[in-house]
């Protein structure tokens, strides 16, 4: 919970668009898809967008985990992040994530830790709602791994995800 | 004492050694313990706070935002669709579900609490989604409902930012209680280590000498030195504090890993040697030794060696051998940089605005600090928002209803579209920060907005009040704004609104930097003026009587010749003294110097039936005694207070009636004469006027020079002119500048007047010339 409000200066931070330029892009990438862009594989022009087809075509991981945002056990199912980054042929290890309701936060994919996350797009078998934090949210095997439950990697598990940036090393 | 018997002493020494040490080690680690309990608990405390504060801000910013969302798909814009509105539904659903998991909102509301609002506002929410799915973009009507239901979980929600912010204030109470006692066990802790140090190093420092006294005795003695020796080190070595003893020419003699690791030095290498020299941990030496006792605990910031700055919590203890001097210090430093970072935070956290609960001025510059860090910088406009006359909200309604006006403002502050932040500063100040504003025009264009929401009514306690803001706006940019730049161009943005009059706007421009530039550079350099008296001085403008043209006093004039900018007028420099809060101390100056002159001229026979006026401003008059300090000055240099009379503006009287009253009577019971300058321009209220005791009233040149042109102004002049008459006082015109002028005056019944057909100013050697003149022809007729 503690990232609530280190994220809440993020997000606001990070958020520095004007309402009619938030809105257009709310238009474009309606949920369920993520973009990714920055350093990525030059083919792809600096930017691609990951429906949830196009995401459920790469191998997909599942835990079953508490969280501290949920109750009880949950059965997560997604794409490794650092899969994900290596199919847009990421050139940098520190991403940029951002969420639909404006919180963002950096990740260093060069952490042990980061190699656990998933872009997690299924809850017990179903699609995720916006309003249960979906439809795409990071997230970590914290049961089988009780020491990521950091402030750190909690921030870093960030629900509705949007977009992913990834930052030129 | 024999071989034997030094390895006994040395066996027996050893014993006590490791029976103080164990005693030590549980002292030391008392001291230890409590630091860190105080360190986690802070922390604690800091994120419950820090959280407490946030969460409810964030759920908030994303209710207005579904407002504005839903207003604007009832007004059928296009740029937002159905799905774009859901979605703001959504992400709001998820920030109210949030709540069940927050910590804070555990903390603050308790688990009921919590639950009961997350499921009302949840079925508020649920409730009101099968509408907002059917709502078509358009429908006005629809859309109003859905408000409606809506603006409960709003106010739910407000509820809870003042719940929160409430309890903040009162935990932070409690909590100054329990860091205080904590605290206690935190000092008693370093007072233990401290003792402990000094005797640990006291011991070592022997045992060296010892050892190398008797290098050349028994082995078995040496070894038990060694051994006493070793083991000493390895206690002082693991204590958590910085420990080092330097002998009186800053030599150390002993420094422990902790302050190796600190300094980045070797502790070998150090022993002996005065480095490291810089820092602040480097002890007193030589006449800077504490000549007895251990001089106190102090807070110090020392850069460690990786450039960091931490707060030490240091003590020095002074040792000597025999004699009255040191000749050694002992210095035991402990780190509290966690400690006092924490406690920094706490002490901001507790500035929270606890009224209107939005952020506070410590939280604004903390925020700022954080985006102005980041790059690229992001794009940020700056509002500061001051309510025209507040002061009359509070005196007419009283403080609950200016409390409650400052409440209802914060919220319609917040109503605004696009993402901001809403800041109280202070008083009645407010500061707005937004983001993604992209130009100077779509600045100015959200502060018109703004403007005009504020100019609708505010219902407060029943009554109906209208208020006005004065809006000054900065803007970032190129990547070089720092916090302090953008707070300093907004102030002076609203500074030159507020010059302007009331509910303006006025954003920040480089020609606004350089009048504030130019400003603050008078500032100084009249305090300068003040401090040397060389640049400033007096002119002396005649006062005639129109028939004769015959002297009868002189207005003084405060000039001030600036050595690189020429001459400032009184019109730019006395408004900047008063706002300064100097304009007490070059009053004084004017008069002190009026009185100086009055009596260099009595003593040369000049001046002795004529009368000097110098001018008071408004703060002159208000604050302090006036009367008094004014017969004080005019005492010491000599001179009958029936030489000087006073010049005030109407407008100084109307600021405080009975105050101005009191102390017009009493400057006539000293005999100074009292003048009503610029008459006719505030044009207050006969009634108020006649209640202030005066001599003389002095026409405004504006109506001297308009009144053969005009006839309104012809009639002011004749109508003062006729109220002096029948207030049996004076009347001067001022600023007569030709001779039709002067015969109409005259005409009128006006029998004094100044002006520059009849002199310019004058300095002392002219003045005293046209006295002299006055004189002869005095004594010639």
């Amino acid at each position: 919970m503690n990232r609530r409000l280190f994220l809440g200066l993020g997000a606001y931070a990070a958020s520095g668009t004007s309402d009619m330029v938030e809105t257009a892009r709310i238009q474009e990438e309606i949920p369920g898809h993520l973009v990714i862009r920055g350093a990525i594989d030059a083919a792809l022009g600096g930017e691609t967008i990951y429906e949830l087809p196009r995401l459920q075509q790469l191998p997909s991981v599942s835990f079953k985990t508490i969280t501290p945002w949920t109750t009880g056990a949950h059965t997560f199912k997604g794409v490794n992040l650092k899969t994900l980054m290596a199919a847009v042929g990421a050139r940098g290890s520190i991403v940029r994530a951002t969420a639909l309701n404006d919180y963002a936060i950096t990740i260093d994919l060069s952490d042990s830790a980061a190699s656990l996350a998933i872009v997690a797009y299924e809850e017990d078998g179903q699609p995720i709602r916006v309003r249960d934090k979906g439809p795409l949210w990071i997230l970590f095997p914290f049961s089988d791994h009780p020491e990521l439950l950091t402030d750190r990697v909690e921030g870093w598990s960030i629900w509705q995800l949007d977009a992913i940036e990834v930052l030129a090393p | 004492m024999t071989k034997f018997a030094r390895a006994r002493f040395w066996r027996d020494r050893r014993t006590t050694v490791l029976a103080l040490m164990g005693l030590l080690a549980v002292l030391i680690s008392f001291g230890a313990q409590s630091l860190k309990d105080l360190n986690q608990w802070h922390e604690q405390q800091l994120r419950v706070l820090r959280d407490g504060t946030w969460f409810t801000l964030q759920a908030q910013a994303h209710f207005s935002r579904l407002m504005v969302d839903l207003d604007r798909y009832a007004e059928g814009d296009p740029t937002v669709t159905h799905d774009a509105l859901m979605l703001q539904f959504e992400v709001f659903w998820s920030r109210v579900d949030v709540f069940s998991f927050e910590q804070a909102a555990v903390v603050f509301l308790g688990e009921n609490g919590v639950q009961d609002f997350v499921r009302s506002s949840l079925a508020v929410l649920r409730r009101t989604e099968p509408g907002l799915q059917a709502l078509h973009a358009g429908d006005a009507v629809a859309a109003a409902t859905i408000r409606r239901q809506l603006d409960d979980v709003g106010s739910a929600l407000s509820t809870l930012s003042l719940t929160i912010n409430a309890k903040q204030v009162n935990s932070l109470q409690t909590n100054d209680a329990r860091s205080a006692a904590l605290f206690r066990r935190v000092s008693f802790g370093m007072a233990a280590t401290a003792a402990t140090g000094v005797i640990l190093v006291l011991m070592l420092l022997s045992a060296m000498r010892q050892q190398q006294r008797h290098l050349k005795t028994a082995l078995a003695a040496e070894r038990q030195v060694s051994t006493a020796k070793a083991d000493l080190h390895a206690v002082i070595d693991s204590l958590p504090a910085i420990i080092s003893a330097r002998d009186q020419a800053g030599r150390y003699l002993f420094v422990n890993r902790s302050f190796a690791q600190f300094f980045g030095v070797s502790q070998t290498a150090t022993i002996g040697s005065a480095y490291p020299p810089q820092g602040m941990l480097a002890p007193p030496t030589g006449a800077d030794m504490p000549s007895g006792g251990h001089g106190g605990y102090h807070e110090v910031e020392v850069t460690a060696h990786d450039g960091k700055k931490r707060t030490m919590l240091m003590t020095d203890v002074p040792l000597r051998d025999a004699g009255p001097n040191p000749d050694r210090t002992v210095r035991i430093a402990l780190d509290i940089t966690e400690r006092k970072e924490a406690e920094n935070r706490i002490r901001f956290l507790a500035e929270c605005d606890v009224l209107t609960g939005v952020p506070n001025r410590a939280f604004l510059l903390d925020h700022l600090d954080k985006l102005l860090r980041q790059r690229p910088q992001p794009l940020l406009s700056l509002t500061i928002v001051d309510l025209d006359d507040f002061k009359a909200v509070n005196e007419m309604l009283g403080h609950s209803a200016g409390d409650a006006l400052l409440v209802a403002l914060a919220l319609r502050l917040g109503e605004g579209e696009g993402n901001h932040m809403i800041c109280r500063l202070g008083g009645d100040e407010f500061a707005i920060l937004s983001q993604g504003v992209r130009s100077d025009r779509a600045a100015m264009a959200q502060a018109e907005a703004l403007q005009l929401r504020l100019h609708q009514p505010f219902i407060i306690n029943d009554n109906v009040v209208h208020i006005s803001a004065s809006l000054g706006l900065a803007m970032t940019h190129r990547e070089s704004s720092t916090t302090a730049d953008l707070l300093r161009n907004a102030a002076i943005a609203l500074a030159s609104a507020k010059s302007k009059g009331r509910g303006r706007i006025a954003s920040f421009t480089a020609s606004l930097a350089a009048q504030h530039t130019h400003r603050k550079r008078l500032e100084a350099d009249l305090h300068g003026a003040l401090a040397n008296g060389t640049e400033l001085r007096l002119e002396y403008q005649p006062k005639f009587e129109l028939s004769m043209r015959q002297l009868t006093g002189f207005e003084t004039l405060l000039r001030w010749d600036h050595p690189q900018l020429g001459p400032i007028s009184p019109s730019v420099f006395v408004p900047i003294a008063e706002e300064i809060g100097l304009i007490g101390r070059l009053g004084s100056w004017v008069i002190t110097e009026a009185a100086r002159q009055i009596a260099e001229w009595e003593g040369r026979g000049l001046a002795s039936w004529l009368k000097f006026a110098v001018n008071l401003s408004a703060a002159q008059f208000i604050h302090g005694d006036i009367v008094s300090s004014t017969i004080g000055i005019l005492r010491t240099a000599g001179v009958r207070p029936d030489r000087l009379s006073i010049e005030i503006t109407e407008s100084i009287l109307m600021r405080d009636v009975v105050r101005a009253s009191d102390a017009l009577k009493r400057f006539r019971e000293h005999g100074i004469g009292v003048s009503i300058d610029d008459f006719g321009t505030g044009f207050s209220s006969l009634s108020y006027l006649v209640q202030f005791p005066f001599d003389e009233l002095k026409i405004d040149r504006h109506f001297v020079r308009t009144m053969l042109h005009s006839p309104a102004a012809r009639a002011v002049v004749r109508s003062v002119i006729d109220l002096a008459r029948s207030l049996e006082a004076t009347v001067v015109a001022e600023g007569i500048e030709n001779e039709r002028q002067l015969i109409a005056l005259h005409d009128m019944g006006c029998r004094l007047g100044q002006g520059f057909f009849l002199s310019e100013p004058l300095r002392p050697a002219a003045a005293a010339l046209l006295m002299e003149g006055c004189r002869a022809l005095a004594v010639a007729s």
